[in-house]
């Protein structure tokens, strides 16, 4: 026992405002909880950045990332100050110091990022990749998230013998690995964005409806989903007015564990030659093209593989980030 | 007990059958023929067809399928390697990718088990930290691009070993393959491993346990790995299943001889056999190793089997 | 109990240890001389009267002696056979072979055994895909009756009166016979082993039976590497001096680049820039114009390739000199000025068969405002005023189909091409049943003559249909391979090709390329084709590195 407590009278105002949980919404403590760790913070600007740089980058450097200008392949960065545009190329003879730059007698020229093999400017092409990559991961993640949430809930909602067929079919799509059903996709389909969204969206939505009925069996028992069935509301109104506000959470945590998956396979598809059509860049292509070229000119390779990197440390950390803050770490 | 295994068996072989028709109806959308030899006249083309029954309607070509397949004949290579039989293909295959696979799990989740519960014993201290780091790290770089660092720098610049899988040397060859693909592993793991350890560490028993003043290494081995080892079983299964389907770059990386590769070629030149048999084979790997944990949750927790088909 | 268990772990640990330290001392050791050799591709089968691609062929010529092989100056010798004569109209040929030759396993080679391949290659019932060598590039006596099943196989004009002795009976003379007759399909097959093994035949090193320098001693169906040992039953087995040769495929030019750098392959084919970086090297070795690059459009449902003013024009807005030089850097790839390359075949005064480089100029040459006037008169013919084209390429032609769209669209306004990039078993499938606008088409020539590029515009070829139909064309071409004077043969497929270039401009070449290996230095005598696509190590040496 602690001899020293005392009893204080506390001020009348003091006791009336309770500040530590001031209704506080959902939301508002999600939030505080996220920014109050560092490393999500880190990924959120990472993130934001990237973001930026995607919709400005490609405008930056004044080439437009489509234009070849095949006498000006294969040019080492230059910036100013800090590199020349030199390069050290080896044959299986020796070694020769080449600087195109001076070669095309071009003083007033800088290539940030090189060119590629078209002479392609590949600091526009880097950052329209990304662009390219976001969006085709932000649209397969969204039409997931359509997919997935009504499956997952009416699945769950339902359940019985409705929830009992509804899994078994998921049980079957999912042991077909995504791999095969992606690869056969882009072969009897035209390559091209809206392939590839379709694929990755054929393999994406059976997570995400798994973790809507989850929550949904977890949420259904509880108090203001029965007050609503007791005055009466349908089944669907209590389903999406009363329960799907309160899983948001969950999901939108389950989208942004989701994009980092699917930035992955579309880099992938590429890598193996199945990705997007000819002239289009995305971050895969991009790689896969600088993976071909990068014992002779590592610049190629190097760029968009840092950009990929960060892009993916960004979501990853954003993702943990929510899901913590969220607390829906069983759900996974 | 034996109701719940046979329940869970037939829904598995129900699971495997509509896989075959699915695939199969896939395969049929497939554009191209499987000859593509361009020096064949349009007669050996008819004859190759007729030989190998493509002219026959689908379904009564999935039943023939089917039929020998229950006979374990998988049927013949079309174009790959012609007239030779997908199992032949598959037998010398199998073996090296379910190496490379196995031995990435063992050095991945023996690194990824030792750095989760080293985070989780420093929660919130340095090495906590630096775990983190290097397992987001792990998770955000895919591992082909590990791979390439390493065909780079250690076979390339450095020359310590060699650049390609060479059967003249099998286990010095795969030593950088397995490498790459255990980082993936390793990540998550331990990221696992950290968050399942922490959890078990803040439950009531243990806590209880260590206000007994019961040390710290037997909380680890009686406590912690018991209670947690069971969801990490889980993870690392399906890890393995994710190895073998998704180690398909870096078996070009290093020319490895396994499954993956075969598949890539198989689609590339239309070999319908070689691709539903693989295709096949990476669902019963998975359906098995589903049935596997269903079975082991089945012993361990009776709950499982007696109520419902929660997951 | 836990300082127990640590130590328990910690031993089990040092074990494993030691046994991978073993494992790396054994592996390690390698004896005698072994040359590694890395290439693009895969066999797709071991079965030598099924292989009808170049790779295959590379693969098998180790283990299947003919009756030539090929020498270091890419010219061919005797290997199984002695001597041999021809008949006076030139469609008659006798072998005799040498003594004494035996297989890998120890039986003795028949000629007749020589005759079974043959009959195998055109067998109806096999299908096999390497019948056309004998259909379209020389005439064996009743090679399509036989291969249509309305003649048997008897009837095919090979024979052996004895042990020692083939005969070879053709309907029309080729002057090239013995570059095919030194293809790996033409080698013997034992009748007798072929039964004892079955489907198995070819399948593992067991069901192989080798008449080469060197047995396979590791290899399965579709294998990226295939390693072979020396064949001490080879009737010149003294003379060979590898003991194993290890062939396998290069995913790309880095791999074999960063192979070659560091001792595991010692010979490698190199283009593009790599080529042209180590262009000084003394250990290269080049072969120029065995493929051209061209392109063609479907003249049956192409309304814009159907009119000619077009097709020049199209013809006249690629910058050749820019594709060759920038994107393929000049290794052995040289401008294609017709459709047979320059430096690939030679008259009997051994010029070259293209004479004049500039003789198409007018059509095939590179200028932008003569192609804007051709294309503006073909529009108004058709009365549009744009066009959009598809272009159908292998996927391999990526970089190559993006210069293509972006020199044609910048030569001529309103034209969009569409590059359509597909699989090869598509790209084939799709030719074959016209299912294309245009489309870039890459050949390899099969023997060093015009002939092998020209006869693929003739209206029967299997090989590339629905491109071109001229009756006049197939006629003269019928003229060439009748006749044997060698100068008036070169002069009738001179004629052919200018029919097919100049007045009807009825394709649009654009390179021709050629092959080009870098060698190690300790590396001797490598014996080639004309055109460098398969290589033979029967005489090659290697000397230890110290």
């Amino acid at each position: 026992m602690n001899t020293d407590f005392q009893f204080h009278v506390r001020q009348a105002e003091e006791l009336a405002i309770d500040r530590s949980f001031s209704g506080d919404s959902f939301f508002r403590t999600a939030i505080k909880r996220f920014f109050s760790r560092r490393s999500n913070v880190f990924g959120l600007v990472l993130l934001c950045l990237l973001i930026v740089m995607s919709i400005i980058g490609p405008h930056l450097s004044g080439f437009k990332y489509s234009e070849q200008n095949l006498e000006r392949a294969n040019m080492a960065p230059r910036v100013p100050g800090i590199l020349s545009g030199e390069e050290d190329l080896s044959g299986t003879n020796g070694t020769i110091h080449v600087n195109r730059y001076e070669e095309l007698g071009l003083t007033d020229t800088y290539y940030l990022f090189g060119t590629d093999e078209l002479g392609r400017d590949l600091f526009s092409r880097c950052f329209q990749g990304l662009r390219v990559s976001i969006l085709i991961a932000l649209a397969a993640a969204l039409i997931d998230l359509v997919i997935g949430i009504n499956y997952g809930m009416i699945s769950g909602y339902f359940g019985g013998k409705v929830d009992l067929v509804m899994q078994q079919f998921i049980d079957i799509a999912g042991s077909i690995p995504s791999l095969v059903i992606v690869t056969l996709l882009m072969m009897v389909l035209k390559p091209g964005v809206g392939t590839i969204i379709f694929a990755l969206m054929l393999t994406g939505w059976m997570e995400m409806s798994i973790i809507a009925r989850t929550e949904v069996i977890k949420r259904k028992e509880e108090e203001f989903v029965l007050a609503a069935r007791t005055l009466g509301a349908g089944k669907f109104f209590i389903l999406f007015r009363e329960i799907l506000p309160n899983i948001t959470g969950a999901l939108i945590t389950e989208i942004m564990v989701s994009i980092p998956g699917a930035i992955f396979l579309e880099t992938f598809l590429s890598f193996i030659g199945l990705g997007l059509p000819i002239g289009s860049c995305s971050l895969g292509s991009l790689i896969s093209n600088g993976f071909e070229n990068c014992l002779l000119h590592p610049y190629k390779l190097f760029p968009s593989v840092v950009v990929l990197i960060l892009l993916m440390i960004g979501c990853n950390l954003v993702a943990d980030g929510l899901r913590e803050a969220f607390d829906t770490g069983s759900a996974r | 007990m034996k109701k719940y295994i046979l329940k869970k068996l037939a829904l598995s072989v129900v699971t495997l059958l509509l896989i075959i028709f699915i695939l199969f109806l896939l395969m049929e959308l497939m554009p191209g023929s499987p000859f593509n030899n361009p020096k064949l006249t349009p007669e050996q083309k008819e004859a190759l067809i007729r030989s190998y029954g493509l002219d026959k309607p689908v379904l009564q070509r999935y039943f023939l399928y089917l039929g020998n397949m229950l006979k374990g004949d998988f049927g013949i290579s079309y174009s790959l390697s012609i007239n030779t039989p997908v199992l032949t293909l598959i037998r010398s295959r199998l073996p090296v990718s379910m190496g490379i696979g196995v031995s990435a799990m063992l050095v991945g989740s023996a690194a990824g088990l030792a750095i989760g519960f080293l985070a989780a014993f420093h929660q919130g201290k340095a090495a906590d930290v630096i775990c983190m780091i290097v397992s987001v790290i792990g998770i955000s770089v895919p591992s082909y691009i590990f791979a390439i660092a390493l065909s780079y720098f250690v076979g390339f610049r450095w020359n310590w070993l060699p650049l390609l899988y060479d059967f003249r040397s099998p286990v010095i060859s795969s030593v950088m393959p397995v490498l790459s693909l255990s980082v993936m592993v390793m990540s998550v793991i331990a990221r696992f491993t950290r968050d399942e350890a922490i959890a078990v560490m803040k439950s009531d028993y243990v806590m209880f346990a260590r206000s007994q003043g019961i040390s710290n290494r037997t909380l680890l081995f009686h406590y912690v790995i018991r209670n947690s080892i069971m969801q990490v079983i889980t993870v690392m299964t399906l890890l393995l299943v994710g190895l073998l389907t998704g180690s398909l770059v870096t078996e070009q990386i290093f020319s490895i001889p396994g499954i993956g590769f075969l598949l890539s070629s198989a689609i590339t030149v239309n070999d319908y056999n070689v691709v539903i048999t693989l295709s096949f084979l990476y669902a019963a790997i998975y359906v098995v190793a589903r049935l596997f944990l269903d079975i082991l949750y089945g012993i361990i927790d009776p709950r499982v089997r007696l109520g419902g088909n929660e997951r | 109990m836990g300082d127990w268990k640590m130590k328990k772990i910690l031993s089990l640990f040092l074990f494993l240890t030691m046994c991978f330290l073993a494992v790396f001392v054994c592996e390690g050791s390698e004896e005698g001389q072994e040359l590694n050799y890395m290439r693009r591709g895969r066999p797709s089968t071991m079965d030598a009267q099924y292989a009808a691609d170049a790779t295959s062929m590379q693969y098998l010529v180790l283990s299947n002696g003919r009756l030539f092989q090929y020498t270091t100056e890419g010219t061919l010798e005797p290997q199984l056979a002695e001597s041999y004569e021809v008949s006076d109209d030139g469609c008659v040929y006798t072998f005799h072979l040498r003594e004494g030759l035996h297989y890998s396993n120890g039986e003795a080679i028949p000629a007749e055994d020589f005759v079974f391949a043959f009959r195998r290659m055109v067998d109806p019932v096999a299908a096999s895909p390497c019948a056309y060598i004998f259909q379209d590039l020389c005439h064996l006596k009743n090679v399509n009756e036989v291969n249509k099943g309305e003649l048997p196989l008897e009837e095919l004009g090979v024979s052996a009166p004895d042990d020692r002795t083939l005969v070879i009976t053709l309907e029309k003379p080729c002057p090239y016979i013995a570059h095919i007759l030194a293809l790996p399909c033409c080698a013997p097959c034992s009748r007798s082993f072929l039964m004892k093994c079955g489907n198995d035949y070819a399948a593992s090193p067991e069901t192989m039976l080798s008449s080469g320098p060197f047995i396979v001693d590791r290899y399965e169906p579709l294998a990226l590497q295939v390693h072979y040992v020396k064949n001490p039953e080879y009737i010149d087995a003294d003379r060979v001096s590898l003991s194993g040769v290890s062939i396998r495929e290069a995913s790309n030019m880095q791999q074999s680049i960063m192979c070659y750098e560091s001792g595991e392959a010692d010979v490698i084919p190199v283009q593009g820039e790599f080529a042209v970086l180590s262009r000084d090297d003394p250990n290269l070795l080049s072969h120029t114009g065995g493929g051209s690059s061209y392109i063609v459009g479907n003249i049956l449902d192409c309304k814009a390739w159907q009119n000619r003013n077009i097709r020049i024009a199209l013809n006249l807005s690629i910058n050749r000199k820019a594709i060759v030089s920038d994107l393929m850097y000049n290794s052995g790839v040289a401008v294609l000025p017709g459709i047979v390359p320059v430096n690939f075949a030679f008259d009997p005064n051994g010029e070259d068969y293209v004479k004049d480089p500039d003789r198409y100029k007018e059509i095939c040459g590179y200028d932008v405002e003569k192609a804007r006037e051709y294309w503006e008169k073909g529009l108004k013919e058709l009365s549009v005023s744009s066009l959009e084209l598809e272009l159908l390429l292998e996927s391999s032609g990526a970089k190559y189909s993006e210069v293509l769209k972006d020199q044609l669209e910048r030569a001529l306004p309103g034209l969009t091409i569409t590059p359509r990039l597909v699989t090869t078993t598509q790209f084939i499938d799709m030719s074959s049943k016209k299912d294309f606008e245009l489309a870039v088409y890459v050949w390899g020539a099969d023997f060093p003559d015009p002939y092998s590029f020209l006869e693929t515009f003739e209206s029967s070829s299997s090989i590339i249909p629905a491109k071109y139909k001229n009756e006049k064309y197939d006629e003269l071409m019928i003229e060439a391979s009748l006749e044997t004077d060698r100068e008036k043969r070169l002069q009738l497929l001179h004629q052919a090709e200018d029919l097919l270039m100049l007045e009807d401009a009825g394709v649009i070449p654009v390179y021709s390329s050629g092959i080009t290996y870098i060698i190690n230095e300790h590396i001797k005598d490598i014996g080639s084709n004309f055109s460098g696509s398969i290589l033979e190590f029967t005489y090659t040496q290697k000397e230890s590195a110290s």
